[in-house]
């Protein structure tokens, strides 16, 4: 009978809704106060001026000016209002709505697991049972704990497979499902959850064609196109403006993470427990050990095969780096994925697809045996494991949230918005001032200006080679509009101290970026100049976002009246409907009248630009030695130790054709094998290995043939006195080990396939 | 049988909700806080104000030739001094930044202390984050 009524819509969100409660009650009590870890102030500050934007001043949000010097807030994909959540926001504040969304997406995700559950499982109640495992498993309570609320967009991820699987078995419903949940993922910030979602919709695709008869396997293939199609242009209002932002400013991730099958388990079943205020990796993912026991119960049949595989590959996606032959490397060589920075977050997938099998040995094992007893004993003692994997995630939950440094955001605005040297650390608490902060972290680089200052008179002021032209007041000031009164005998710059951004337009004059700032060029006279922010990404993406929905109504519409709507009559029709969106964005993008941002600056991590030109004044050693790889370094010079007991590098080298993205620099710090014995304390090897040139680029993609200077500065504090030299080498940080072998040494000295760039003495 | 089952499940779910909603909705807010007077100020901006170099040099040593982690490093040994002296005044956060700004932005104070990180150093993260 329970079973039965877990077919009921009803029931089964009275059943979610109670433990979604139970998951968030003892954190009720502290719904005005804000999380005070380090990345919320960002993250939340985000939320709350979007909210402030709307509410004091009746704007759509789409300039942020409180945070590195003002940037397009729809396009930046960290920020998350640009979804239905943003209404929770408005209504309770943005400190209230930080937990109710984290309520109402537990929900979301338990019906969502449910649903997608009960594609492969036949047994309502075993999909009830286990619907929550995934939608409250520890990764929650981390992100939760650290205020990325956005993470909790991840409870959308089964609406996506749902709907990639009803779009398989050729029902429209998946299409919609599918790309409105996506849609709302992005929106709500899942730019992280994205790339993850991507490899879980290639599995999920990929198992629900084969299980679908060989005569309709290709109007499944069609049904699936048309998902794929509908996700990105239903999401265009997030993915236009935030593909224009990451391509003038991009997210470069290095390294080589990894995790060994122990650390990972433990991630799974540890306790999650507080450390110096951040949670560790043991327990990261917890769903305990009788969950992995009741995975392993579920192999048993054959139609789990195909989730445990999937999850297997997940575990191994997961280990990152530190398996012999790397998955997680193999995807890293894609374009979008290269920026993945997390492997152990395909545990949250695993968790995701392990949850079918657990589910089928709930539906299946009391049926093994024979007998009323047996039946209802087993039932309640698989029940039991799930119950207890549960307890112990709200637990996890709990102990996690309640450990957060709690504190309160004090409203206390000064009359006239302005730009402060700010602290990022601490910056919510500047945005209740109406005050800027310029001190700025992202998690991809931002186009800032370096003329932006924290102590000026007066925000908005005439460009120094106009200053004696007249004068500049403001008029009227709102995140989106900046009204001002300017007079001025001759044509003249006026600068406004934010960021320049495609999007800005005035009323008089013409916008310009001035090295950045945001810049009107007025005519002489005097005039009330307004300058807007609407960029055409937004509108252009709003535009495409809402004739996809039409799309999909006429596509739903016509699918009531003859189902299959890749059926030999209706594919023409339908085709044109996936293909109207697009035609829609290409014009839009083709009519846009926004100037595009400048290709990025690419320097290094001390200002120094990263290509260079033959002859532009740089003296240092020639080296002309040549690698298999093939690299060539031209030149290279040491400088220091200097007073923090530091040295630069500055390696000038060339790329000489094609290379693969693992390609490293090995750089390599030595004291000189004839100097006296190092004291203990000392150190006479550093190493200063890197994938990337100065923060701005991989090796790989160094402009073919160009000179490119990579400068990187080395602390060697406790290195041993005597004369020391640096050495620097070509290999791969992953897959095939070892160093590229040189083969030309040039005018260098060589040794071990290391190219001696300079030396240092320290005394 | 159902009919009954469901409407009972709808209420059980709404009331759920109105109860997290009620008690999130509800939940105490924070005390008014403590006034500061021009003298507290001026104390917060000038203990920073003091430091700074020191701040500084702590940050250059650890972050090489890398302009954007050494002001970035900066603000992060600013933002323990801020909740400290927050903390020990029994003052929001918010008081002790604006004392800061006011410095900055007053004329005579930045001729007093030419460097003092009012430019903006554009953000640059370490593609390998430790």
């Amino acid at each position: 009978m329970i079973s039965r009524l877990a077919r009921h819509l009803t029931l089964r969100l009275a059943f979610f809704c109670v433990l979604a409660a139970v998951f968030v009650w003892p954190i009720l009590s502290q719904a005005a106060h804000i999380n005070e870890f380090r990345d919320v102030h960002h993250l939340f500050m985000y939320e709350r001026s979007a909210i402030d934007t709307i509410r004091r001043y009746g704007e759509l949000p789409l300039w942020n000016p409180y945070y590195c010097g003002g940037f397009d807030a729809v396009g930046a994909p960290q920020t998350r209002f640009v979804s239905p959540t943003l209404l929770l926001g408005l209504l309770f504040g943005a400190e209230r709505a930080e937990i109710l969304t984290v309520f109402f997406f537990a929900v979301v995700g338990m019906e969502g697991m449910y649903r997608w559950l009960r594609l492969r499982v036949t047994e309502p109640l075993a999909a009830l049972v286990v619907a929550p495992v995934f939608a409250l498993s520890g990764q929650y309570a981390v992100a939760y704990h650290r205020g990325w609320i956005q993470f909790m967009g991840f409870e959308l991820v089964p609406w996506i497979l749902l709907g990639v699987t009803l779009a398989a078995r050729r029902k429209p419903s998946g299409i919609a499902i599918a790309s409105v949940a996506f849609a709302t993922m992005l929106g709500f910030a899942g730019f992280f959850a994205a790339p993850l979602v991507a490899v879980a919709a290639v599995f999920e695709a990929v198992r629900a064609l084969s299980e679908e008869p060989r005569s309709a396997r290709v109007r499944s293939v069609a049904m699936l196109s048309a998902t794929a199609s509908f996700m990105a242009t239903v999401a265009m209002l997030r993915l236009w403006p935030v593909a224009e932002t990451l391509m003038s400013a991009p997210r470069i991730m290095a390294g080589t993470p990894g995790h060994a099958p122990k650390a990972l388990l433990s991630a799974l079943v540890g306790v999650l427990a507080l450390k110096d205020g951040n949670t560790e990796l043991s327990g990261s993912f917890y769903v305990g050990a009788g969950f992995l026991a009741l995975i392993a119960l579920g192999t048993h049949h054959r139609s789990a095969l195909t989730s445990v595989i999937i999850a297997m590959i997940c575990g191994w996606l997961a280990m990152g780096y530190a398996s012999r032959i790397s998955a997680f490397g193999m995807l890293r060589e894609l374009p979008v994925f290269a920026a993945i920075r997390y492997p152990e977050r395909f545990l949250w997938l695993g968790i995701l697809f392990a949850s079918a099998p657990v589910a089928g040995a709930l539906s299946r094992v009391p049926y093994i045996g024979e007998g009323r007893k047996w039946r209802f004993g087993t039932v309640l003692v698989l029940a039991a494991g799930v119950c207890w994997t549960v307890g112990g995630e709200i637990a996890a939950f709990h102990r996690v949230a309640l450990g957060r440094e709690m504190g309160v955001v004090t409203e206390g605005r000064v009359a006239d918005f302005r730009q402060a040297r700010g602290n990022r650390w601490l910056t919510v608490h500047l945005e209740s001032q109406n005050i800027g902060s310029l001190s700025c972290y992202e998690t991809h680089r931002l186009s800032e200006s370096t003329l932006l200052r924290a102590d000026l008179p007066a925000e908005e002021y005439l460009a120094p080679d106009s200053a004696d032209a007249g004068t500049v007041k403001r008029r009227a000031w709102s995140p989106t509009k900046i009204t001002l009164g300017v007079a001025v005998s001759r044509p003249a710059r006026v600068l406004v101290n934010q960021n320049w951004a495609p999007g800005w337009h005035a009323t008089v004059g013409k916008v310009v970026s001035h090295e950045g700032l945001l810049a009107v060029d007025m005519p002489a006279g005097a005039h009330e100049v307004a300058l807007t922010f609407l960029p055409w990404s937004t509108l252009g993406g709003a535009t495409v976002t809402l004739v996809s929905l039409l799309a999909l109504v006429l596509i739903g519409l016509r699918a009531r009246r003859r189902r299959e709507i890749f059926s030999r009559r209706q594919a023409v029709a339908t085709s044109l409907l996936v293909l109207v969106p697009w035609l829609v964005a290409g014009a839009a993008y083709a009519a846009s009248p926004d100037d595009e941002w400048p290709s990025p600056l690419l320097t290094n991590p001390n200002g120094s630009p990263a290509v260079v030109h033959e002859g532009d004044g740089h003296v240092a050693t020639r080296a002309g030695a040549v690698f298999s790889l093939p690299l060539r370094i031209e030149e290279g010079r040491v400088t220091g130790p200097d007073e923090h007991q530091s040295v630069l590098v500055d390696v000038y080298f060339r790329r000489l054709a094609k290379i693969p993205k693992s390609t490293t620099m090995f750089v390599h710090l030595e004291r000189r094998k004839d100097e006296p014995p190092a004291a203990k304390d000392h150190e006479d090897f550093y190493n200063a290995d890197h994938q990337v040139v100065g923060g701005s680029f991989y090796l790989s993609d160094a402009p073919e043939g160009g000179l490119i200077h990579d400068a990187f500065g080395v602390r060697i504090e406790k290195a041993a006195p005597g004369t020391w030299d640096v050495w620097v080498a070509f290999g791969h940080v992953s897959g095939k080990k070892g160093r590229s072998l040189v083969t030309s040494p040039g005018e260098a000295t060589v040794s071990d396939h290391r190219v001696r760039l300079g030396t240092f003495v320290v005394r | 049988m159902d009919l009954p089952a469901q409407i009972a499940g709808l209420f059980v779910a709404l009331a759920t909700t109105a109860l997290v909603v009620g008690r999130a909705a509800t939940a105490p807010a924070p005390p008014p806080p403590k006034h500061v007077s021009v003298e507290d100020r001026a104390g917060f901006a000038s203990q920073i104000a003091s430091q700074e170099d020191d701040w500084r040099g702590k940050a250059a040593k650890d972050f090489p030739y890398d302009t954007w982690s050494q002001r970035d490093a900066f603000h992060g040994h600013e933002a323990t001094a801020v909740k400290e002296m927050a903390r020990i005044s029994g003052v929001p956060y918010e008081e002790v930044l604006r004392a800061i700004d006011d410095d900055l932005h007053r004329a005579d104070g930045n001729r007093r202390r030419p460097a003092r990180n009012v430019n903006a150093v554009p953000v640059k993260p370490r593609p390998i984050f430790d």
